[in-house]
């Protein structure tokens, strides 16, 4: 039983670690979608998001059809990411309540 | 489907294998229980706990070869990078695992993080490793070939490493998952002969703590001791 709640206690300090890795590397990621609208014949791209509880469309300019594929890759590595700390947290709150509280030693 | 931490260990192994390092590996720690158990005759009397820690030795730093950014396929896999105390030592966590490079330190060094920059990673030197190195053993697993180190040296190493651990519960599992590798080595009649090898290679100064961890702990460690001796 000991052997146990050692190795939680051990999973439970990794996890922590964990959740701050992700948020770091989460914050460092463009957030959003991007959307091409076409006008007048010619595409432009948006990139749209969530800012204060409203949505934002912020012209990419005139980046480069791989600058906007890298742009695509980055939010869906966001996406993934934060899939990842929600699975994070999850497991943090069952390990702490299996240890009987919320700041086990 | 949520992936199981089993087939996040699995996947990491074939595309480790994909990448043509998984050879240039060792599997050390707690994950060479599960392959113990799988994969070498009667073992099903080994402990089943084990770490979300998959350690992986690399051996011979001057072997690596030629250029794999692992970082990179560990990104890929939804690993996200987590540095671990002032060292500069780089661990991956996922969920449901975290994947921990080490390299041998030799002597009484201090252990400190070494960047392998073939694979664009670091790994934390630690010492009593070496004993790991030594004693390779490829195992079948799930149809890949992987290093683990033998029984002998892994339970032997277990053993002198609780002796250097600062935190009870540690040092305790340590012993229990060393005292449970020698029953099994012990009633095995292959792998018997391959502890009096290792014992017998031994510095005579980790002989002594062994003994005495063996008298202590281990009465069937103590015999093959003694019958060395005789």
């Amino acid at each position: 039983m000991v052997a146990i709640a050692g190795v939680l206690q051990e999973e439970l300090e990794r996890l922590r670690a964990a959740e701050q890795s992700y948020r770091k590397e989460i914050a460092a990621l463009s957030k959003g979608s991007i959307q091409r609208k076409r006008i007048k014949g010619r595409e432009y791209s948006y990139l749209a998001f969530r800012s204060a509880g409203k949505v934002v469309s912020r012209y990419l300019g005139r980046l480069s059809s791989e600058d906007i594929e890298k742009l695509g890759k980055e939010i869906e590595l966001r996406r993934k990411q934060e899939q990842m700390l929600r699975r994070v947290k999850k497991d943090i709150l069952q390990i702490e309540r299996m240890l009987g509280g919320r700041n086990p030693a | 489907m949520e992936e199981t931490q089993l087939d996040v260990f699995i996947r990491l192994l074939h595309r480790l294998d994909q990448k043509g390092i998984l050879s240039h590996v060792m599997l050390i720690g707690s994950w060479c229980l599960p392959l113990y158990r799988a994969a070498l005759e009667k073992a099903n009397t080994l402990p089943t706990l084990h770490t979300s820690d998959a350690d992986l030795l690399i051996p011979n730093q001057r072997g690596i070869g030629r250029e794999v950014n692992v970082s990179a396929l560990l990104k890929e896999m939804g690993f996200v990078q987590t540095l671990i105390g002032s060292s500069g030592w780089i661990v991956y966590d996922r969920p449901e695992l975290r994947v921990e490079f080490l390299v041998s330190e030799l002597g009484k060094g201090r252990d400190k993080a070494r960047s392998i920059k073939e694979w664009h990673i670091t790994a934390q030197g630690l010492r009593y490793l070496n004993l790991l190195a030594d004693y390779p053993r490829k195992l079948t697993y799930r149809g890949l070939r992987v290093y683990v180190p033998e029984p002998a040296a892994y339970a032997l190493q277990k053993l002198i490493v609780s002796t250097r651990r600062s935190k009870e519960e540690k040092r305790q599992r340590d012993l229990e998952t060393a005292v449970a590798v020698i029953e099994y080595i012990d009633s095995n009649s292959n792998e018997r002969p391959k502890m009096k090898r290792i014992l017998r290679r031994l510095p005579g100064k980790w002989l002594k703590t062994l003994k005495g961890l063996a008298s202590q702990h281990s009465p069937k460690l103590l015999q093959m001791m003694k019958e060395l001796e005789a």
